[in-house]
């Protein structure tokens, strides 16, 4: 299995993740990292800030200036950044169908 | 209450590195203020202060870490840095003819401890400044300062 040596960190991840179907700002970044994390992971605004940084400096996110809000900041992915998230994903795709054929994983029928 | 928390949260986004701090310290404070008007009571209020206390002490200090990195890589000469580890290696090649006539033998416990000392001597000393003087002087410090920003 072949991986990116451009690894993205935990939260950059579940960033982009959250940002994968609309720009959002960033308590609605917050609430969805913690929704898709199933609340494992709770950003506070340094925490976001600071991942936020990193990942414009990479150009996998953008300031959005289409959305009318003047009191925030909404961010969204780029074409650079969604690939980062494919190649991620797919990543993660084929380490769970290893794991399933290595039966590290239990399948829900082998329960029953 | 919750005014004058949000008013010392404004002075405590001081901590940060200035850049940073004009980039991000607006909309930082708007999600703070954000997160605590979607509370529903005193008691979740509490617990995002509580949350964000955390989240303060460790992205000051990781930002202000940075910040001195990437303000050491752009500002200080590569020629400097080079010279001064060299320096320090040429200190440590003249100390070496010291060091010897402290006497290294195997035939104890501490000679073998002299050796030791003096092999970590020759790493610290000499061959950890050299590799230092050639890094400097051979990756472009552009380089340098952006691998230093990425962390």
């Amino acid at each position: 299995m072949k991986r990116q040596q451009n690894q993205l960190p935990q939260v950059a991840f579940t960033i982009l993740l959250a940002l994968s179907l609309k720009p959002r700002h960033g308590y609605e970044i917050i609430k969805q990292v913690a929704e898709d994390s199933q609340g494992k992971i709770t950003l506070g605004p340094g925490a976001l800030y600071t991942s936020i940084k990193q990942l414009s400096a990479q150009g996998l996110i953008v300031e959005d200036s289409d959305v009318q809000d003047d009191r925030r900041r909404y961010y969204k992915l780029t074409n650079k950044g969604l690939r980062a998230l494919n190649e991620e994903l797919e990543y993660y795709r084929m380490a769970l169908q290893l794991a399933y054929e290595r039966r590290v994983i239990l399948s829900e029928a082998a329960h029953v | 209450m919750s005014r004058r928390l949000l008013a010392l949260y404004r002075l405590v986004l001081r901590l940060y590195p200035r850049g940073f701090r004009q980039q991000y310290g607006e909309p930082m404070f708007q999600t703070l203020t954000d997160m605590l008007d979607d509370q529903p009571s005193t008691t979740a209020r509490a617990g995002v202060w509580l949350r964000v206390l955390f989240d303060l002490q460790s992205t000051v200090i990781r930002q202000q870490l940075q910040h001195t990195g990437e303000t050491i890589m752009r500002t200080t000469n590569k020629v400097l840095i080079a010279g001064v580890c060299l320096t320090v290696a040429v200190i440590g090649v003249l100390l070496l003819p010291v060091l010897r006539s402290i006497g290294t033998t195997w035939t104890d416990f501490a000679g073998f401890a002299r050796v030791l000392g003096l092999l970590a001597f020759l790493i610290t000393a000499i061959i950890v400044p050299i590799c230092l003087a050639v890094v400097a002087l051979c990756v472009p410090q552009s380089t340098l300062a952006k691998r230093f920003a990425k962390r």
